[in-house]
C-alpha cells in the first residue's frame, strides 16, 4: 500500500498569490453562482482574460487568488475555469493545447460512459447549455454571501468588456442553508486532503498530508516520483488544476422512503439490537424511536459517517459519542471485515485511507478536494413532506491534477463496479452510484452476521457538467497576452 | 503456375479495397472492450497489445526476447500489485511483440499502475519498438495510456448483432456486411475475434478470494 | 394506443410460412423425433433456483428432437434450425417444459415484428442470380454470396427474410444466424438455445434474470460438406437410434445470469459472453421413445409451462408462443394443451 512520502513533498512550497482561490483552501461564503459562458469574440475575451489578472479594474473584475485575505476578504470570490473548446475559442494554439491529457480534450459529455452518465443521467437530459461537448467554454463562478452581490458583480462586469467577450448561456446557484449541511441530511465538507504548505498547524490531526501535486500540475505528487506533464509553455499548466464541475440532482424524497424500508428490513433481523445505540435497543426505547434510530443507522451505513458527521470508524454505534471523537482522524485498519463502517460506504468506496484495496498502489493517489454547494430549497419544509417535484441537488466541483487518474477512476472502478474489494464487487455506490432498483444491493455487517439491503433506486442524477482547467494567475496572463498567432 | 494466379489475384484484391476504401469512409474504430455499463463486461477485459519492433531481424527479436526476459520478475510483481489483471502473457510473432492480458475495470487505470509500478522496467522494452512514446515512461504517463490504447487491436463483437451496429451503422443490405468488414479490418489490422472464458464474470480478487490463497 | 396483435393472427401469419402443411401435424417443427431420458441436476443448481427439477434428485424428462422446417417432405440432410424440447415430470406437480433450438435468437421482439419476419419469410420461387451478377458484380462489390440454398430447393422463404433483415435491425441477428445453419452429424451433437429471459427465484427469493442454453457434451460436428448429398432425408433417426443402443446423449444445462441493465425483454439480441455462467446440471438421453405408451407427435411443449420458481420476464414474444402453441395444439388436437397455471406458470 503506498503511503505518500510526506517530507519530501512537504517541503515543496507553492506561491498562493499565483493560484486560484478555491482550490487549496475553501472559501467560507454562502452563496455561489456558476456563469455558463461561450466566447463570442476571441480578440475581446482574450484581452478580458488578460485584464482579470492586470491592474485596471474597469475592464474586468479581479480574479481571487489563493493569498491570505488579511484583514477583509473580498465580498464577491470570482475564478474562472476553461474548457478545452474554451481553450480553442480563446486562440490558445495547437501546440499547446496539444498537450492536454485526453479526458479534458474530449470533455465531459464525451467521457458519459466512464463516469455513470447513462440512461436519466446521460447527455441528452443534461441542462440545454451543457449538452453538446463544444456548448461550454468558459465557467465564471462566484462566491458571495447574497444575491445581492452577485447581481451586482455579474452587471458590472457583463456591462463592460464582458459583455462583448462572451454570452452567457446558463446559470446554476447554490445557497448553504444550514452550515455544512446538504439535502440528504449530511454534515458535508468534513474531510479534505491537508495541505502542510496551507494549513495552519492546528487543522492537522495524524492523517498523511497530501502532496500539492494531488491537485496542482507541477508538483510531486502521491504517485511516487511522478510530476504530472506540463504542456507547452509550461506557464500555461503550472500551479493550475483540473475541475470536474457537476450539477447533481439528489432524490430526497426516494432517499428518505428508502431509509424507512431499510430500516424496517433491519429491525426485523437478528442485527436490530447490534446495530442500535445503548438505550434504543429491544424493549427500552419506543417503536417509533427505534424506526427513528434504525433511519438514522442506515443512513449512517450507506455514507460512513452519522449524518451529523461523527464518523462510524470512530462511533459505529452512537452519533453522539462522549467523549467526542475527531471528525476526520480516523482510518480503516482495523475494520477489514467492515462491522464499523461498511466496504461499500460512500466515504470508504472513495477514499479508502490506509484500508486493504484490491489495487495496492491506490489508498492515496486518487484523492480528491470537493467544493460543494447545496441547491434547490430544503426538503420537508412543506407541510405534506412528499415528492414535491422541485429540482434540488448539490453543485459540485471535483478538483484534482489529472482528471482521468483520479476523478474518472474513482467512478469508474470504486463508485461503480466496486473492484476495490472481492465482497463489494458488482455493486455500486448506494449514494452516487448507476443504481438500477431491481440489481442494486448493499451489506450492512456486524460481529451478529450480514444483512443485503436492496432495490436501492438511483439517487443521484447528473443534470449537467463541464471538465475545466482553473489556470493559475501567471496562466490567465499568458492566455490573455498572447498575440502571435 | 498457380502462385502466379494466387499473386495476381491478390493484387488485384489489393487494388479493389483502395478503390473501395476511397469511395466508402470508414471510421477506425477504436481499440480495445467498449465501454459497458454491465458489471460482467467490466470483469475479466481483454487486451491485445501488438508493438512493432524497430528492428527486423534476428537480432532485433533477441533483444527484445533479452530485455523482457531479463525483467520478467519485475513485470509479474509490477502485475501483481495492479491487483487487476487476470493473466498477461508476452510473446514475439514475427517482427511484433505482443502482451495479451485479461484484466478488470478501467482501462487507463489498469495502464497507469503498470506503469507506475514497473518503473524504468518497461522503458528498455518501449525503446526497441518502432514510433516509442515519450520516456521514460512513467513520467509521461497520460501519453504512454494513450500510446498503448492506439496499439489495443480491435475487438469485434461477438454476436452478430452489435458487429453490425459497431462495424455497419447504415447497412441496408446485408450481403454489404463483408465489404463493411473488409473495409473496417483493411483501417485496423489487428482484431480480436472472440476470448472464451471458463468463468466469466469475476474479478481477480474475487477469484482469489473464493479460491482462499488470499487478494 | 394500438389494437394490440392477437396469437390466432400471428399464427395464420405463420400459417402462410407453410404450404402443403398436413392436417394435424406442427405448423413448424414438423419433423421430429420423441425420446425419453432423466435429468441430473448439479450441487449448486438448487443455490440459484428452487425449481423442482433443480433440487437434486433425478427427474424422468420426455423430448422431442426436431427439425425446424415446415415443409411437409422431410429433408433431415439440408441446413435447417434444429429443436430440443424437454418436458419434465414432476411426482406431484404439474410438467414444467423447456423449449429450444440450434438459434440463440429469435428475428423479432414485439408483435407487429413478429408479423413482419413472418410475411418477410414466405417462401417464393428463388430467382437464381445471373451468372454476371454472382461472379462479377458481386465480388467487385465486396459482397459476400448469400448461403447457398440445398439442391432441389425452389422456393424459399431465405431470400425475402434476407432483404427484410437488410433493413430491420431486430431481425438481423436472426437471419444471420439462421444463414450459417449447417447439418449436424446427430442431434445429440449441436447446442440448443432457449432464447427467452426467464426469472429464476433463489431459496433466499432473490430474482435473478436467466437465460438457458443445453451444451452437448460429445461436442458440437456438422457434417463435412462432401458427405451432405450421401445422406439419407431421415438419416438423424436413424443415427440417433443407433447412438442410443450404445449409450445415453447428455447434455450440459448452462444459465446465464443477466446483468443489471441488459435487455431483458428482448429476444432478438444475445447477452455478451462475459455473463455469469452456472451448470445447472445434466441431461441423459436414454431411449427412443416407445409408442404407443408415448407419442411425442401428439404431445403438446409450451414455452410458458413453468414451475414454481421459474417465472416469464416481460418478454411479448414468449408470452405470445405460450398463445400460440396452445392455439396450435388445439387445432392438432393434440395432448396436454392447455397450460395449467399452477404456481408460476404462464404469468
Amino acid at each position: 500500500m503506498a503511503a505518500p512520502t510526506s517530507s519530501a513533498a512537504d517541503s515543496e512550497s507553492v506561491e498562493l498569490a499565483d493560484v486560484q482561490g478555491n482550490i487549496l483552501r475553501g472559501y467560507r461564503k454562502s452563496m455561489v453562482r456558476h456563469l455558463i459562458a461561450q466566447v463570442i469574440d476571441t480578440r475581446q475575451a482574450r484581452a478580458w482574460v488578460g485584464a482579470t489578472v492586470g491592474p485596471d479594474r474597469s475592464i474586468a473584475p479581479s480574479i481571487t487568488n489563493a493569498a491570505h485575505w488579511g484583514e477583509r476578504p473580498p465580498d464577491v470570490c470570482f475564478n474562472l475555469g476553461i474548457t478545452f473548446t474554451g481553450m480553442q475559442a480563446l486562440g490558445v494554439p495547437d501546440s499547446a493545447t496539444i498537450s492536454f491529457p485526453e479526458a479534458y480534450r474530449e470533455g465531459m459529455a464525451a467521457r458519459a460512459s466512464k463516469i455513470g452518465d447513462w440512461s436519466d443521467s446521460a447527455p441528452e437530459h443534461w441542462k440545454p447549455w451543457f449538452q453538446a461537448s463544444d456548448a461550454v467554454h468558459l465557467i465564471l463562478t462566484l462566491h458571495a454571501d447574497s444575491a445581492a452581490l452577485l447581481d451586482q458583480f455579474e452587471r458590472v462586469m457583463m456591462s463592460g468588456l464582458g459583455g462583448q467577450a462572451f454570452r452567457i448561456t446558463g446559470r446554476n446557484e447554490g445557497a448553504a442553508f444550514d452550515g455544512d449541511e446538504v439535502h440528504f441530511g449530511y454534515r458535508d465538507n468534513i474531510s479534505q486532503p491537508r495541505f502542510a504548505q496551507v494549513s495552519p498547524p492546528g487543522k492537522f490531526d495524524g492523517q498523511p498530508s497530501a502532496p500539492l501535486g494531488t491537485v496542482l500540475l507541477g508538483y510531486r505528487t502521491a504517485l511516487e516520483q511522478l510530476k504530472w506533464n506540463l504542456p507547452d509553455p509550461p506557464v500555461l499548466g503550472f500551479n493550475g488544476a483540473f475541475n470536474a464541475f457537476r450539477v447533481l440532482e439528489q432524490d430526497v424524497f426516494a432517499f428518505e422512503r428508502f431509509l424507512d424500508r431499510a430500516a424496517e428490513q433491519l429491525l426485523d433481523s437478528p442485527l436490530a439490537d447490534s446495530l442500535l445505540a445503548i438505550g434504543v435497543e429491544q424493549g427500552v426505547g419506543s417503536p417509533s424511536k427505534r424506526l427513528a434510530a434504525m433511519r438514522e443507522v442506515v443512513a449512517a451505513k450507506l455514507l460512513g459517517r452519522w449524518r451529523n458527521g461523527t464518523p462510524l470508524a470512530l462511533s459505529p454505534r452512537d452519533p453522539f459519542p462522549d467523549p467526542r471523537v475527531s471528525d476526520t482522524d480516523f482510518d480503516y485498519v482495523d475494520d477489514n471485515a467492515g462491522s464499523n463502517c461498511p466496504l461499500g460506504a460512500h466515504i470508504r468506496r472513495t477514499n479508502p485511507r490506509g484500508a486493504k484495496i484490491v489495487q495496492r498502489v491506490a489508498n492515496h493517489t486518487r484523492r480528491l478536494v470537493r467544493r460543494g454547494m447545496p441547491y434547490g430549497p430544503r426538503w420537508g419544509t412543506t407541510p405534506h413532506d412528499a415528492d414535491d417535484g422541485v429540482e434540488r441537488g448539490l453543485l459540485g466541483n471535483f478538483i484534482c491534477a489529472d482528471l482521468s487518474a483520479q476523478f474518472e477512476a474513482i467512478y469508474y472502478d470504486w463508485i461503480n463496479l466496486g473492484l476495490q474489494d472481492p465482497r463489494i464487487t458488482g455493486s455500486n455506490d448506494p449514494l452516487l452510484g448507476a443504481n438500477q432498483e431491481d440489481a442494486s444491493w448493499f451489506d450492512v455487517v456486524t460481529s451478529q452476521g450480514s444483512v443485503r439491503l436492496r432495490g436501492l433506486p438511483r439517487f443521484v442524477r447528473t443534470r449537467g457538467g463541464a471538465y475545466t482547467f482553473l489556470p493559475s494567475i501567471s496562466a490567465l496572463r499568458w492566455i490573455g497576452s498572447n498575440e502571435k498567432r | 503456375m498457380s502462385s502466379v494466379t494466387s499473386w495476381l489475384r491478390q493484387l488485384f484484391e489489393r487494388i479493389l479495397i483502395r478503390v473501395w476504401a476511397w469511395l466508402q469512409k470508414t471510421p477506425v474504430a477504436p481499440g480495445g472492450p467498449r465501454d459497458s455499463r454491465q458489471p460482467t463486461d467490466n470483469v475479466m477485459r481483454t487486451m491485445n497489445l501488438v508493438m512493432p519492433l524497430k528492428d527486423k531481424t534476428a537480432i532485433g527479436r533477441a533483444q527484445a526476447a533479452l530485455v523482457i526476459g531479463s525483467s520478467l520478475d519485475e513485470i509479474y510483481s509490477g502485475l501483481d500489485n495492479v491487483g487487476t489483471v487476470h493473466m498477461a502473457r508476452f510473446t514475439i510473432v514475427d517482427n511484433n511483440l505482443l502482451m495479451f492480458s485479461f484484466y478488470d475495470g478501467d482501462f487507463h487505470a489498469y495502464i497507469r499502475d503498470f506503469i507506475m509500478t514497473l518503473g524504468n522496467a518497461f522503458d528498455g522494452v518501449v525503446g526497441l519498438i518502432e514510433d516509442p512514446p515519450p520516456l521514460p515512461c512513467w513520467q509521461h504517463v497520460d501519453a504512454f495510456i494513450e500510446w498503448v490504447h492506439q496499439r489495443d487491436a480491435f475487438q469485434l463483437p461477438d454476436d452478430p448483432g452489435t458487429m453490425i451496429d459497431v462495424v455497419a451503422p447504415n447497412l441496408d443490405n446485408l450481403e454489404d456486411l463483408s465489404r463493411y468488414l473488409v473495409l473496417q479490418l483493411d483501417k485496423n489490422r489487428n482484431v480480436q475475434l472472440g476470448a472464451y472464458r471458463a468463468y466469466p464474470g469475476y474479478s481477480v480478487a474475487q477469484v482469489r478470494q473464493r479460491l482462499g490463497v488470499g487478494w | 394506443m394500438h389494437h394490440e396483435v392477437t396469437a390466432a393472427q400471428m399464427l395464420d401469419a405463420f400459417k402462410k410460412d407453410a404450404p402443403g402443411h398436413v392436417a394435424e401435424t406442427r405448423w413448424a417443427h414438423t419433423h421430429g423425433l420423441g425420446v425419453v431420458g432423466h435429468f441430473v441436476a448439479s450441487e449448486v443448481a438448487k443455490e440459484f433456483c428452487i425449481a423442482q427439477h433443480f433440487q437434486g434428485s433425478s427427474v424422468p424428462v420426455t423430448a422431442r428432437f426436431s427439425n425446424g422446417s415446415s415443409d411437409p417432405t422431410r429433408h433431415d440432410e439440408r441446413p435447417d434450425t434444429r429443436g430440443l424440447a424437454v418436458k419434465f415430470h414432476y411426482a406431484d406437480a404439474a410438467d414444467h417444459d423447456l423449449l429450444s433450438m440450434t438459434l440463440s435468437v429469435f428475428g423479432a421482439k414485439t408483435r407487429e415484428d413478429f408479423l413482419g419476419v413472418a410475411n418477410a419469410f414466405v417462401p417464393r420461387p428463388v430467382r437464381s442470380e445471373s451468372w454476371l451478377r454472382r461472379h462479377i458484380v458481386d465480388p467487385l462489390m465486396l459482397r459476400s454470396p448469400p448461403p447457398p440454398l440445398a439442391s432441389g430447393v425452389t422456393i424459399s422463404g431465405g431470400p425475402g427474410l434476407a432483404q427484410y433483415a437488410g433493413s430491420h435491425q431486430f431481425a438481423r441477428a436472426f437471419t444471420i444466424e439462421a444463414g450459417l445453419s449447417q447439418v449436424p452429424v446427430s442431434w445429440a451433437r449441436t447446442a440448443y438455445h432457449a432464447v427467452h429471459t426467464f426469472v429464476a427465484v433463489g431459496p433466499g427469493s432473490e430474482r435473478r434474470p436467466v437465460r438457458f442454453s443445453w451444451q452437448p457434451v460429445d461436442g458440437v460436428f456438422p457434417v463435412p460438406p462432401d458427405e451432405i448429398a450421401a445422406k439419407a432425408t431421415d438419416f438423424l433417426t436413424t443415427e440417433l437410434r443407433t447412438r442410443l443402443a450404445q449409450s445415453a446423449a447428455q447434455f450440459t444445462l448452462k444459465m446465464a445470469i443477466g446483468d443489471p441493465g441488459d435487455e431483458v425483454d428482448d429476444p432478438s439480441r444475445s447477452w455478451p459472453v462475459t455473463r455469469q455462467t452456472i451448470n445447472m446440471g445434466t441431461l441423459f438421453i436414454d431411449q427412443i421413445a416407445q409408442e404407443p405408451h408415448l407419442n411425442a407427435e401428439r404431445l403438446s411443449f409450451n414455452p410458458m409451462r413453468l414451475p414454481a420458481g421459474l417465472e416469464a420476464s416481460g418478454d411479448e414474444i414468449l408470452r405470445a408462443r405460450g398463445e400460440i402453441y396452445q392455439l396450435g395444439c388445439k387445432e392438432r388436437r393434440g395432448s396436454g394443451c392447455p397450460v395449467l397455471s399452477g404456481s408460476g406458470s404462464s404469468r
